[in-house]
């Protein structure tokens, strides 16, 4: 591991730390006295802060007291998440936001379109104000999805594409909790060098083991109970884990596991007790469990 | 014009039934089976205004308000509206409702939905087919100005283009809807309820219809009444062999639109083996 944090920063280390969404992850690192590089703890306030306003707050302030090379990288970050946002909110070409209510069952049936930024946020109150509903009972931070979307109007040169990575998921507050728009790269070389998406990925301690009952956030921002199905081996790439409300878990059917395994990244998974299941849930878990001994998954 | 009415039904089974055992529609239900199953809407309208020509007065009638309604209908879809735009759904080979859009995209216009789809095989290439389907969906656009009392459903309409960019179905939210709210009246909506034909389906038979292939239970074959009970062969149940709970995933197609009826070795083999252990389960457990 990395060991280049300079005296002074041990408090602001912490603070980075307690962004990591696993308690599990967290008592491990701190358990085992784990250290990370500068350029570690740059990638988990740019992955982990909970809203934009507090990464970039959190990246100019490491950007004080980082080394040079990665005070520059973290300015650039914050920049760049600024400038992602401001980008997002603007439609100069016409492009028009769809939005999409998460409801405690899953998306709400129904897209709105919207014809400007501001739109949305007024059409968010009225959907409260037609249908009301507890939105805090929504499992996870994400309650609405917004995709910006391109209009055809029978001239443009652009590619007819409907489908956009062009997307902004805002908590109950209506704050941005993560956000993409790819126009900005296309259009400036400067930020195409700067983005984020270049950032290594971190090393976190084992702290999985193959088999265990755990709880995490899924990559709809969903909240889950599942079955991890490999030992967390450290980098920050996925882990393999098998739901217990895909069919595969709750149909005791697991001839088409592989399709139901999602790919979690290890700062989103807990440990979990068999005390927290519901009796459904815990017999799926026993019954998997059961099935692993006779099929390893590999 | 009988003939060429019953000729719209989409079973050809059914169709051969029909002549077989000499059954006879009524006019409302010839009125029903034009309004349903005509092929292209232009045609709809054609056939319903020679309908009328032969048909009694009272359905005649009925015959020009379901012209005057369909019309109504296209012009209101057609009709330029501020705030709103168009949702383009393109199948290139696929039936609607079976499968996810091979594309879509938001457009500005009605003509301009026309000119993206021109623009879709230009740019990827590829030459429609004559199953092409294309469905535009016309939404309110909302731009925070609408008054707080003001109501803005927002689907607002759709409508079915076939190869060929040709109108097959239109409908508009906003249409005069001038008929009795009564079951027994004839009415547009009341068609699909309303037509009972002669009995070509059996208990465990495969059909095809407007979702997809399915297996036919609960099947009664004095029951002349309009629709079956079908489970999806490709039901995420019958995936999952939990058969237990397969009929969570039942539709009610109407017997009448079932397109064909078909044996396993016509279905795609994921299904097929679906069939095969459905009807094992079902054999073992005849109470299910």
């Amino acid at each position: 591991m990395h060991k280049n944090i300079r005296k002074g920063d041990i408090i602001m280390t912490d603070e980075i730390i307690r962004l990591l969404p696993s308690k599990s992850l967290r008592d491990k690192i701190r358990e085992t006295e784990y250290a990370f590089s500068e350029e570690d703890l740059l990638y988990i306030i740019y992955a982990y802060a909970p809203s934009d306003e507090i990464r970039t707050e959190m990246l100019l302030r490491f950007a004080k007291t980082a080394s040079p090379e990665i005070a520059e990288h973290a300015r650039s970050f914050a920049e760049w998440d600024k400038a992602v946002f401001d980008t997002f909110r603007k439609n100069p070409n016409g492009e028009i936001y769809e939005l999409c209510v998460f409801t405690p069952r899953g998306f709400e049936g129904n897209s709105y379109y919207c014809s400007s930024y501001p739109a949305v946020l007024e059409r968010i109150d009225l959907f409260h104000k037609e249908y009301p509903c507890k939105i805090s009972q929504v499992p996870g931070k994400a309650k609405y999805k917004i995709t910006k979307l391109p209009v055809f109007n029978g001239r443009n040169t652009d590619v007819v594409e409907y489908y956009s990575i062009d997307q902004c998921y805002l908590d109950a507050d209506k704050n941005p909790v993560y956000v993409c728009d790819d126009s900005i790269i296309y259009k400036n070389d400067r930020y195409c060098r700067i983005a984020p998406h270049h950032v290594h990925h971190t090393h976190f301690p084992c702290f999985l083991g193959y088999g265990d009952l755990i709880k995490y956030t899924d990559n709809n921002f969903f909240e889950r109970y599942g079955v991890c199905l490999q030992k967390h081996q450290g980098p920050d790439v996925g882990i393999r884990v098998l739901s217990l409300d895909s069919n595969c878990a709750a149909f005791h059917s697991y001839e088409r596991l592989i399709e139901d395994i999602d790919l979690i990244l290890p700062p989103y998974v807990d440990a979990a007790s068999t005390d927290e299941l519901d009796e459904e849930k815990l017999e799926d878990y026993l019954k998997f469990k059961e099935y692993l001994k006779d099929h390893p998954y590999t | 014009m009988k003939n060429e009415i019953i000729n719209l039904l989409p079973s050809q089974k059914l169709k051969e039934k029909i002549r077989e055992v000499g059954h006879i529609f009524t006019d409302t239900e010839l009125l029903y089976i034009i309004s349903m199953y005509a092929p292209t809407f232009e045609k709809k309208l054609e056939m319903l205004s020679h309908f009328a020509e032969i048909a009694s007065p009272e359905v005649a009638d009925a015959a020009h308000r379901f012209i005057g309604f369909y019309k109504a209908n296209r012009d209101a879809f057609l009709a330029k509206t501020d705030g709103t735009v168009f949702k383009v759904k393109i199948w290139q080979d696929n039936i609607p409702g079976q499968f996810e859009p091979d594309f879509d995209f938001i457009a500005a216009t009605f003509e301009a939905a026309l000119r993206g789809i021109d623009r879709y095989y230009r740019e990827y290439e590829e030459s429609e087919t004559e199953r092409a389907r294309y469905k535009i969906i016309k939404t309110h656009l909302f731009t925070g100005d609408e008054s707080a009392n003001e109501e803005f459903p927002d689907y607002l309409g759709e409508c079915l283009l076939g190869a060929g960019k040709i109108m097959l179905e239109v409908e508009d939210e906003s249409a005069p809807y001038d008929f009795p709210d009564d079951d027994d009246a004839i009415t547009p909506y009341n068609a699909y309820d309303h037509l009972a034909v002669p009995d070509v389906l059996f208990n465990r038979g495969i059909v095809l219809y407007e979702l997809g292939y399915g297996v036919v239970l609960l099947h009664t074959p004095e029951d002349l009444s309009s629709y079956t009970y079908v489970i999806p062969l490709d039901s995420k149940y019958l995936t999952a062999r939990n058969f237990a709970e397969a009929w969570r995933d039942h539709n009610h197609p109407y017997a009448h639109s079932i397109i064909k009826t078909v044996t396993p070795d016509e279905i795609p083999q994921n299904m097929r083996e679906n069939y095969f252990a459905y009807m094992k389960y079902l054999d073992e457990h005849p109470y299910a």
